[in-house]
């Protein structure tokens, strides 16, 4: 026990070499980056309910027999929503999708396929979502 | 005697570490999702915890050999280099892009981080400085390659029968899985060759047919590669020889490559 002391104190004199030092202040910096990007999220993130704003995309691709239409999901809340589902219609076509988890200030996107010749506008709306 | 100074190499066993307790958690869905719905203030009381610990175990294990004089020091470079390790895994697993806001992203990456760092500080433990008990005893070449498949057995089979996998390999693109196959090679090269883990000189200085340090490379890998593959058949994920079949694959290949490397590193 005594040696280990000895080795210690003796340690603590040492210079800290260029590598050192590089490798403290690029810790140090990605420490403090994190830890001042969650207060300043937590201090002035946005807040309140979750609050989510859908978007619809004709692609003009045409696959898997069908139109393809990309819907986009952003939630501009300050919580984080989870089994979104989004109801899409063209005309008669009704079109149902999930998606697992749009976080505060993410956004989430899926495709539906729909028929060719399905007319109308596309709309698209929430039609429930769980808190997590 | 004065303690020595940092090395790359001691760094290099600090990610090492890193990379083995954490790219399970990142092959977690639940990671990923609750990196963006927890509360920043419970992940920052989740880092001060760490940090607590981190301390401790730079003290009492570290990535350095023999005990550290400066613990506080090395936890913090401990951390913050798990921070970037993280960010960069998470990067290459796409798991974190361009829409992702700001602050999902650093939620995800310090959660990450966590158990990353805690890898980081146990460093020096991963791998006996003599190599294991009777080792000596492994046939080199195919003794290696034997125990490359079974490191990577055990890490990926945590792994192969979950959605991850398939997840990933559906979502990464060509370049990313290509990323994949480098990270795949490089990280196992500088772990096996590179950190100052036991028995380094001996499977550096080893010339056997397989020994080369590139080849040993190559050939774990492909070792690891057979194995992903035998356990997404195993579990009906590799239905066809396609290219979303290679995709998981080399998905699952790459915790895999890191089992294969711990397995090395421990003869």
């Amino acid at each position: 026990m005594t040696a280990k002391r000895g080795s210690r104190s003796s340690g603590l004199g040492r210079e800290r070499t260029t590598f050192e030092w590089v490798l403290l202040l690029v810790s140090v910096a990605a420490i403090l980056a994190v830890v001042a990007g969650l207060v300043a999220s937590e201090l002035f993130g946005r807040g309140g309910p979750v609050d989510l704003r859908v978007s619809l995309t004709d692609t003009g691709e045409e696959a898997s027999g069908g139109r393809t239409l990309e819907v986009t999901v952003t939630n501009v809340g300050g919580t984080s929503a989870e089994n979104v589902v989004i109801e899409v219609t063209v005309g008669e076509v009704v079109r149902e999708i999930t998606l697992d988890l749009v976080a505060k200030g993410d956004e989430g996107s899926a495709d539906v396929v729909v028929p060719t010749d399905a007319s109308g506008t596309p709309h698209a709306e929430v039609l429930s979502y769980t808190k997590p | 005697m004065a303690e020595k100074a940092t090395t790359a190499e001691d760094v290099m066993r600090g990610v090492a570490g890193g990379v083995l307790l954490g790219v399970p958690l990142l092959y977690t869905q639940e990671t990923w999702l609750h990196g963006r719905s927890v509360s920043p203030v419970v992940i920052l009381a989740g880092l001060a915890a760490t940090f607590a610990v981190n301390v401790a175990l730079s003290y009492y294990v570290g990535f350095r050999p023999g005990r550290t004089h400066r613990p506080t020091e090395d936890a913090v470079v401990g951390m913050g280099l798990s921070v970037l390790l993280a960010a960069l895994l998470l990067l290459l697993l796409d798991r974190v892009g361009q829409g992702t806001s700001l602050e999902n992203v650093l939620g995800v990456a310090a959660l990450t981080a966590i158990p990353v760092s805690i890898g980081f500080s146990i460093g020096v433990a991963l791998a006996p400085r003599s190599g294991a008990e009777k080792s000596e005893e492994i046939p080199s070449g195919g003794g290696d390659l034997l125990v490359a498949a079974g490191g990577a057995l055990v890490f990926a089979l945590n792994i192969a029968p979950t959605e991850e996998p398939i997840l990933l390999a559906a979502e990464l693109d060509g370049v990313r899985l290509g990323l994949l196959v480098v990270a795949s090679l490089v990280l196992p090269y500088l772990m096996v060759f590179f950190a100052e883990f036991g028995g380094r000189d001996r499977r550096v200085a080893s010339d056997g047919a397989t020994q080369g340090p590139l080849t040993e490379t190559l050939l774990a890998y492909a070792v690891a590669f057979v194995v992903c593959a035998a356990m997404l058949a195993m579990f009906g994920r590799m239905d066809e020889l396609n290219g979303a079949a290679a995709a998981r694959v080399v998905t699952l290949a790459f915790p895999a490559s890191i089992g294969a490397a711990l397995g090395r590193m421990l003869i």
